[in-house]
Order: C-alpha cells, then sequence, then structure tokens
C-alpha cells in the first residue's frame, strides 16, 4: 500500500533522513520506534509532502507521492494526526471535525463519519460545542485522532500519539487502534513508546540517526537483545 | 443636544463604512498574516470604478455596486494568483517580507496609474441620488448615509455567516488558524488564499461605491483611508471580523462627536491616542484573542 524506497529528506543542508525503505501493506498496523530525534517525524512529513524529499521515491496504491503537495496526497486518502496535535484552536470540536470530513465533498458521508467518530470517543459529541483549546491533552488527542479519521483514510499516519499524555491517557488511546484497524484503517504508528506500539503492530522498524537499523515482525523485534537493551530497559 | 444627536448618527453613519473598509484587510490579514499595504489603493480603484459606472455608463450608485464588487473579485483573485503568489512561495519558509515589499510598490503603482487615468480633480459621483435626505425633526439623515449603514451592517452579518456556516467559510478560518494543519486535511492553502484576497477586494468594492457617495476620490485618497482601516483592523483585533464593524464604528464616533467638542484636527489626533491605548492596555485589540 505504502512503498518508501531509498528516501533521502531533511531540512535545508541537514540531511536528516539516509537512504530509508520500508513498506506498509493493506490492513496492516506497523510501528516506526526510536529515540527522539531519529527522524521519525521527518519521515511522516516526507511522506505528507510538508517537507520536501531529496532524493528516493514513496508510492501510494501505486501512486508516486513524492513531488506532489500535501492536500493532493490527503486526497488520495493518507491521513495524518501530527505530533504536538495541531487542532484549530479557536473553533469548536465539531468544526474542528468537520473540516476533517470537508475533503470528502459529500455531506450525507461526513455525517456518517461524525456519528462514527463521536461513537468511538463519546465525550467529543458531549463537548461538540466547545472551544479546541479549553481541551485537556488527552481529549485533545481523541479530537486530532477524531478529526484525521473524519477524512475517511484508507491509511492513517499517527505521530507521536503518546507524547506528553498521563499513562492512564496513552492506554485508553492505544487501546483504540485495534478497533480502528479493524475497520478497515491501515495504520502507520511512529512511537517513543517502543514497547507499547510494538504490541500492537504486527510489523516494525526501528530507526536510528535516520536510517532504518532493523526490522521484522513484532515477536522478532521484542525478542531483539539490541531493542531489548537500547528500548525496552530490559 | 440635537447636535449631539446629529453628529452620533454622522458617526455612526461614516463608522460603518470605515468598518467594511477595514474588513477586507483583517480578513487577509487573518488568514494569509500579510500586510496589504494597497489597500487603500485598491479602496481608491473602486471608487473611481464607482464614479465612472454612475458617469460613463449612467448608472444609479448602488446599482453599480455589483458591478464594482465583480470587477474588485477578479482584480483581488488576479493580484493573489499572479503577483503576489510567486513572491509569497518563494518564501513559504520564513516572514513573507517580500510580499510586504511588493504591495507598497503596488499602492504606489495603483496611486499613479489613476493619477494619469483619471487626473488629479476631486470627483463625486453622478446623479443627484447622493444629495437626497430625510429630514426627521432637526435632524438629517442623507440617503448616502442611511445605505451605508443599512449596507455595511448586512455585509458583516453575511461575512460572518459565510464563515462559520460555509465549508468555504471554515477552510479559510482552519487555513488561518494552522496552514500545515489544514493542508494535510485536504484543504488547498494556495486556492483558499487566492479566494480570501479576491473577497477582501469584493468587500472593499461595496465600501468604495458607499464612500463616494459621501466622500470624493482623488487618486491618493487611499493614503487617507488605507491607515485609517489599519488602525481599525488593529482597534477591532485583526481577523475579528465584528471587531472591524465595531472599530469602524469607534473611529466615525470619535471622529464626529470629537468635532462638537475640539477643532477638527484634534479629533484626528484623538483616534490615534486612543488607538495608542488599547495598544497598550489589549494589544490583541477590543475583540481579538489572545494567540499563543
Amino acid at each position: 500500500m505504502l512503498e518508501i524506497e531509498g528516501l533521502h529528506a531533511g531540512y535545508g543542508d541537514v540531511r536528516v533522513l539516509h537512504d530509508v525503505t520500508l513498506r506498509v501493506d493493506e490492513g496492516e498496523i506497523v510501528s516506526i520506534v526510536g529515540a527522539n530525534g531519529a527522524g521519525k517525524t521527518t519521515l511522516i512529513r516526507a511522506v505528507m509532502g510538508t517537507l520536501p524529499t531529496t532524493s528516493g521515491s514513496v508510492r501510494f496504491l501505486g501512486e508516486r507521492l513524492t513531488g506532489r503537495q500535501s492536500h493532493e496526497i490527503a486526497r488520495l486518502g493518507l491521513a495524518q494526526v501530527m505530533e504536538g496535535r495541531r487542532l484549530f484552536p479557536h473553533m469548536t470540536v465539531e468544526d474542528n471535525l468537520l473540516i476533517g470530513g470537508d475533503i470528502l465533498r459529500d455531506t450525507a458521508r461526513q455525517r456518517r463519519n461524525l456519528g462514527w467518530v463521536y461513537e468511538m470517543f463519546p465525550r467529543l459529541r458531549e463537548r461538540r460545542t466547545q472551544l479546541a483549546r479549553s481541551f485537556s491533552g488527552g481529549e485533545q488527542q481523541m479530537l486530532a485522532i477524531a478529526r484525521a479519521l473524519m477524512t475517511g483514510p484508507k491509511l492513517l499516519l499517527l505521530d507521536e500519539p503518546s507524547i506528553g499524555l498521563a499513562p492512564v491517557m496513552v492506554k485508553e488511546i492505544f487501546s483504540r487502534f485495534p478497533g480502528i484497524n479493524a475497520e478497515g484503517v491501515t495504520i502507520l504508528l511512529v512511537e517513543q513508546d517502543v514497547r507499547r506500539s510494538l504490541s500492537l503492530s504486527r510489523r516494525g522498524y526501528v530507526i536510528e540517526q535516520g536510517r532504518v537499523v532493523l526490522e521484522g515482525d513484532r515477536d522478532f523485534l521484542l525478542g531483539n537483545e539490541e531493542v531489548k537493551r537500547a528500548y525496552l530497559g530490559v | 443636544m440635537t447636535s449631539i444627536l446629529q453628529a452620533l448618527f454622522d458617526g455612526l453613519a461614516s463608522g460603518a463604512i470605515y468598518g467594511i473598509i477595514a474588513l477586507g484587510l483583517s480578513l487577509q490579514f487573518g488568514v494569509m498574516k500579510i500586510i496589504n499595504f494597497a489597500h487603500g489603493s485598491f479602496l481608491m480603484v473602486a471608487m473611481y470604478l464607482t464614479f465612472w459606472a454612475t458617469s460613463l455608463l449612467g448608472l444609479h450608485l448602488l446599482a453599480a455596486i455589483p458591478l464594482v464588487v465583480a470587477v474588485l473579485y477578479l482584480v483581488g483573485w488576479g493580484t493573489q494568483r499572479w503577483l503576489i503568489e510567486p513572491v509569497y512561495r518563494k518564501e513559504a519558509t520564513r516572514e513573507p517580507i517580500s510580499v510586504l515589499i511588493f504591495t507598497t510598490g503596488l499602492w504606489i503603482f495603483l496611486d499613479n496609474l489613476f493619477l494619469v487615468l483619471a487626473g488629479p480633480d476631486y470627483r463625486t459621483p453622478a446623479g443627484d441620488w447622493a444629495n437626497g435626505v430625510f429630514v426627521l425633526g432637526d435632524l438629517i439623515f442623507t440617503y448616502p448615509q442611511v445605505a451605508g449603514l443599512v449596507v455595511s451592517v448586512l455585509v458583516t452579518l453575511l461575512l460572518v455567516l459565510f464563515m462559520r456556516y460555509t465549508r468555504l467559510g471554515r477552510a479559510i478560518r482552519a487555513t488561518g488558524q494552522d496552514r500545515e494543519a489544514a493542508s494535510v486535511l485536504g484543504i488547498d492553502s494556495a486556492a483558499v488564499y487566492r479566494t480570501s484576497f479576491a473577497i477582501g477586494l469584493a468587500i472593499l468594492g461595496v465600501a468604495g461605491a458607499l464612500l463616494l457617495a459621501i466622500f470624493p476620490v482623488d487618486p491618493f485618497i487611499g493614503d487617507l483611508f488605507g491607515v485609517r482601516a489599519f488602525i481599525i483592523v488593529v482597534l477591532g483585533g485583526i481577523g475579528s471580523i465584528g471587531g472591524a464593524l465595531a472599530g469602524g464604528l469607534m473611529v466615525g464616533l470619535i471622529e464626529s462627536l470629537g468635532a462638537q467638542f475640539l477643532p477638527i484636527t484634534y479629533s484626528e489626533a484623538l483616534i490615534f491616542a486612543i488607538f495608542l491605548a488599547v495598544l497598550y492596555f489589549r494589544p490583541q485589540g477590543l475583540f481579538g484573542v489572545e494567540r499563543a
């Protein structure tokens, strides 16, 4: 579904990603794990076109994404939950959600998706007329995920959904991912919380200093001595 | 007492027009974060277009409004697409300083272009509608004042509804609050910018026509009203639609009530004094939201 090959990207003269190759198949949950500053967010931004790539290719369902603008990429069926949530702070919860659904240009589908995400996060329905900035971190993260789901994505890119949240909130948020996946949304999860994200995933990639240093299925990675030592604190 | 009431009405009537002069500027700045220094000059263009529509085409001033609005919308779209956008795109990753310099150049270019096209004389609209009055006791309401007040409030209200309840309005608000977050949700920010700029100038088209009915046009009229529009936008709160109208009404009232008690040049100084006081105590403007 998503095929990244030999991707190089960075900010100005600073190269962050070096020759990254990875893939996500339809229906999977795949994790990209690594330390802070390893290049995980850069990778997501390069996929979504918010950061220009230097070389290499990104393909989604056979379509080349490199060189396209973000809004075109979003319209192909990719949705990104951005690091730091990036809600529209002066808009109500419902307006934040409706913006996500506007991409569909189909009011009936937009309404259906709204019902779907409200069912998934009832708290958002209760507080739908409140301004997004009045929310706690966990509620904001729920709203960010719900807003991305409103676009009806085929592939959901989650960038550090655990960041800045209390452990109980992280647990609550992560518990929704298998359900979202079961509804037909493929998930690429980028996380520092290695154990938690790998446990949910079928496969994973470990990134260090902008390079993929290890890849494999969940049990392989969770059992790997390097991973245990560097990320799981065992 | 009568003179105070009259001054109150006069202030509200011109203030409402000042408000919608500022509306487009506020919208453009709120969404694109660029300062359009040519705003006053576009107002001048709208006033000349209205003047020509009444004199050359023989249209009623109010009937000229849709025509002027349509032309200004297209001018705005084109200006953004072919002039500002190329400059803006080169500075996508930093503060758009060149856009500021560019609009300053556009301001000087337009003023001088119209000096050549229309000459330096003051022009007033053809037809005698602008001289019509309603008399109520000792109070006099001119047709242009009444029309200006009604139309300005209506335009402001329509813009509020448009921004709040339409898909396009939502996209404009979202882009203004977080461009990157909007773009990954499928919103084409370049298209939003073109539309916002065009809507800003279309509203200026209405304002120009209404203003011409109470104030003669010359090629440099934009300097006066452009500066005033900036003050109003900051007073009301950048990006706040209701704030622009409120700021306009405030300036209109200070001007007309001030003239009751002070020499006319002082009331201009009073506007700036109040402007500075508001900036000092409420930098986000009277109706603006504090931004992190």
